[in-house]
């Protein structure tokens, strides 16, 4: 049997609070989204960088038999290296707005978050701070010429 | 003056509920023993203490709040879940106090029915309501809200597709 429905009715400002606590999460979610497709560009060079090294590493290791082994192994390894690279570039041509984004969207978050008196948010307040840390050292770092 | 000492214990942080004496919501500390306590003085000799459970989807304005976070999520995909359960807390009590009151309201695990809390403590007291239930209405909201998203999804796929076949 359904009882009676008789508990308080939610307070407009109690479900602004809770709307505004649903905001700070999303806005940290994103945050970590924006964060993580900021650093591809980076990371791809990584992988560039990687997929270069470990070409090259069969290549010597094998003594050049790769190329018997494999006749369109330069082919494959050119390709794979280029499309990284494509990554990259994309990512690094607009490192700064992806960056501007992840830093804007973890200080609403935390804005948020940090005024909400009903609950404690410690877990994602770090995160949105340590976002907002990693996000200004890949500023600096990239605006100083470091990556290019 | 009379001091009362209420102590909630097998508080989920799931369900974190509210409490209010005689119509105000009062707010209580996390102790050292992952219990709850709330401190409360007053004149009377009697408090009513009511304790129910937030859910998003009761506000007057859910639908408003759900759209917003929905495109704001960018179509829910970032937005915590909704409470998908639709439990309600209903509960509320009468104590006749003594100058030092102690209550202890013992949690039972959240459940779609039956019994909400236990109450321990020494004082006169009238159970007026102590009840789990689900929300129809709620439940209800909540699917309202998922038929939603899924006819939004839908419709993005198609949009989508039609954008790649065009370009291509």
């Amino acid at each position: 049997m359904q009882a009676e429905n008789t508990t308080p009715v939610n307070s407009v400002k109690e479900d602004l609070s809770f709307f505004k606590t649903r905001l700070g999460k999303i806005f940290s979610n994103l945050s970590i989204v924006f964060i993580v497709l900021s650093l591809s560009g980076i990371l791809s060079f990584v992988a560039t960088a990687t997929i270069i090294l470990i070409g090259f590493s069969i290549i010597i290791l094998s003594i050049g038999t790769i190329f018997i082994m494999v006749p369109n192994f330069w082919d494959i390894f050119a390709k794979s290296a280029g499309i990284s690279a494509q990554i990259a570039s994309f990512f690094m041509q607009y490192i700064f707005i992806f960056m501007s984004i992840t830093i804007v969207l973890s200080v609403i978050s935390l804005i948020l978050l940090a005024t909400d008196k009903k609950e404690k948010h410690v877990a994602r307040i770090v995160v949105s701070s340590i976002v907002i840390g990693i996000a200004l050292i890949a500023i600096i770092v990239i605006a100083a010429g470091v990556i290019k | 003056m009379n001091d009362v000492k209420i102590k909630l214990i097998g508080v989920s942080n799931k369900v974190k509920p509210i409490v209010m004496i005689d119509g105000q919501r009062v707010n209580y500390k996390k102790n050292e023993f992952e219990g709850y306590d709330l401190n409360y003085q007053t004149e009377k000799e009697e408090i009513e203490v009511e304790i129910y459970r937030y859910l998003e989807l009761k506000g007057k304005l859910w639908w408003l709040y759900a759209l917003i976070s929905f495109i704001v999520s960018i179509f829910g995909i970032f937005e915590p879940p909704y409470d998908k359960k639709c439990i309600v807390i209903d509960c509320k009590y009468t104590f006749k106090l003594q100058e030092q009151s102690d209550i202890k309201i013992r949690f039972q695990t959240l459940k779609s029915e039956g019994k909400c809390v236990e109450v321990e403590t020494n004082l006169e007291m009238q159970e007026l309501k102590n009840s789990y239930y689900v929300d129809k209405d709620l439940k209800k909201r909540w699917a309202i809200l998922l038929a939603f998203k899924i006819v939004c999804w839908v419709l993005i796929l198609v949009l989508v597709i039609i954008l790649i076949s065009k370009l291509i």
